[in-house]
């Protein structure tokens, strides 16, 4: 059942994605105002779904607080003892990133 | 006469239950408390295994049957309180919970001998008062149905001993990796990023110290993993009379069955532990080996306040950890509100981008 639920709201959060990303490409072809200003509007739904899915999230997480254990290292009577340690150097890369 | 314990006041012959509070035993009626000491020196803590009361099979279609101490009703069985002498009809796991006709606890014997015989306990710490204030403020979330009700959810509440396995072990293995440590720096004009990849391996071993596994097939082990860590510390040696007053399960999860879920958890810790020795500032893992020598595993009975509740046809589990406090749950989410703050996120974001666009 849960699952489904959350399948169902997958789908849901996909289709709604999909027809503002449809509306604002209707948009775009009728404008008459020039291509900057359908690009802002375009810039603005994308925007707009990102914070919206943010909100969602944020707001889910709240309610839900449950997360499983993967590690047991409160557990960790004594630190880690080394046996054994190799490092091997492999190659070095240089890169120009920045001209001024 | 086969019985199963229940702990009367030395003073006034009242029942005896723990007190999270006063971290002793406390008379229902005349208020007397006594430390589990004393009640070992007047022998109130000893348990007759000849004495102790087989539970009963109940009579005819099971499913017909409900328990009477609000626990799980896929496996029923009976017994006979020591106080009023009613049945109990309670889960089959069940080793310690509290009459419905006479609120007496009890605690069933042949849960806590032989085998099922726990080898330490944590006395609860944290009492229900401060459970349900908790559990109120946790509720109180954005997305919360206003039909979900805390303040009758709540006294739904129960104080449970959780069994758990404690394994205490040596990890030992291996590590293979790449990393990487890049800086920058300027030669005249220009700015470079340099990048230096090393090929490392690791070998190295921890010791482990009673990690915590449930050995309950009823509790969720997600829910049971996300309260922890308990504070070993506070780990006294089992006596019956800490259960007073509570419900506890015994295990119905070998230490064999359970071992996996321990040994995943070690053998990550193990990993990361030899990971975080190289000084790299990328580390990639391309193989890793471990394993895993038990040195121990004991039988202990942990503390937890757990609430089962349904809305709307969805079960949901609210845990909070008996000994420190920390809660965890999920609770309902109203889809409506969810889309009204979903909607105003998507226009206040689009507000933000196209002034953004438009003056930036």
């Amino acid at each position: 059942m849960n699952f489904f639920r959350k399948l169902a709201m997958q789908v849901s959060l996909i289709a709604f994605s999909f027809y503002m990303f449809s509306f604002s490409v209707g948009a775009y072809s009728s404008s008459d105002s020039g291509g900057s200003s359908s690009y802002y509007f375009f810039a603005a739904v994308v925007g707009g779904i990102i914070v919206a899915l943010i909100v969602a999230s944020t707001l889910v997480s709240m309610s839900r607080t449950k997360h499983k254990s993967t590690q047991a290292d409160h557990y960790i009577s004594s630190p880690v003892t080394i046996s054994g340690k190799q490092d091997r150097f492999i190659r070095r890369e240089t890169r120009r990133i920045d001209k001024r | 006469m086969a019985q199963n314990l229940a702990y009367k006041c030395p003073t006034c012959g009242g029942e005896l239950a723990w007190n999270a509070q006063t971290r002793s035993f406390k008379c229902k009626y005349c208020e007397d408390e006594f430390t589990n000491e004393q009640l070992e020196q007047l022998g109130e803590n000893e348990i007759n295994e000849q004495r102790a009361e087989k539970h009963r099979e109940l009579d005819g279609d099971k499913k017909l049957y409900t328990a009477t101490d609000g626990t799980d009703n896929s496996d029923l069985v009976v017994y006979t309180c020591s106080h009023c002498g009613a049945e109990i009809i309670t889960n089959r796991t069940t080793a310690a919970t509290i009459c419905v006709y006479c609120q007496s606890p009890i605690v069933m014997s042949e849960q806590v001998i032989g085998d099922f015989s726990p080898k330490y306990i944590i006395p609860f710490k944290i009492e229900k008062a401060k459970v349900m204030e908790a559990f109120k403020s946790f509720a109180k979330k954005p997305l919360t149905p206003k039909a979900f009700n805390p303040d009758a959810v709540v006294e739904k509440m129960q104080g449970v001993y959780v069994p758990f396995w404690f394994y205490s072990a040596t990890a030992t293995g291996s590590v293979r990796g790449t990393g990487e440590t890049a800086k920058r720096y300027n030669r005249g004009a220009s700015q470079f990023r340099e990048t230096c990849y090393y090929e490392f391996t690791r070998s190295g071993s921890i010791e482990i110290d009673k990690v915590p596994v449930d050995a309950s097939k009823k509790i969720e082990n997600d829910a049971m993993d996300s309260i922890e860590p308990y504070d070993t510390r506070d780990l006294k040696e089992f006596s019956p009379a800490y259960l007073a007053g509570f419900l506890a399960e015994r295990y119905d999860q070998s230490s064999a069955e359970c071992f996996e879920r321990a040994e995943l958890r070690i053998k990550n810790s193990l990993e990361s532990n030899l990971k975080r020795t190289t000084s790299y500032d990328n580390v990639h893992i391309k193989s890793f080996d471990a394993k895993v020598e038990v040195k121990s595993c004991d039988y202990a009975l942990l503390p937890t306040w757990l609430l089962y509740t349904k809305y709307k046809g969805e079960s949901y589990l609210f845990a909070m950890n008996g000994q420190t406090g920390k809660f965890i749950g999920n609770l309902p989410i109203d889809n409506t509100k969810l889309a009204i703050y979903s909607a105003l996120g998507f226009v206040a974001g689009f507000i933000i981008v196209y002034l953004m666009m438009l003056f930036f």
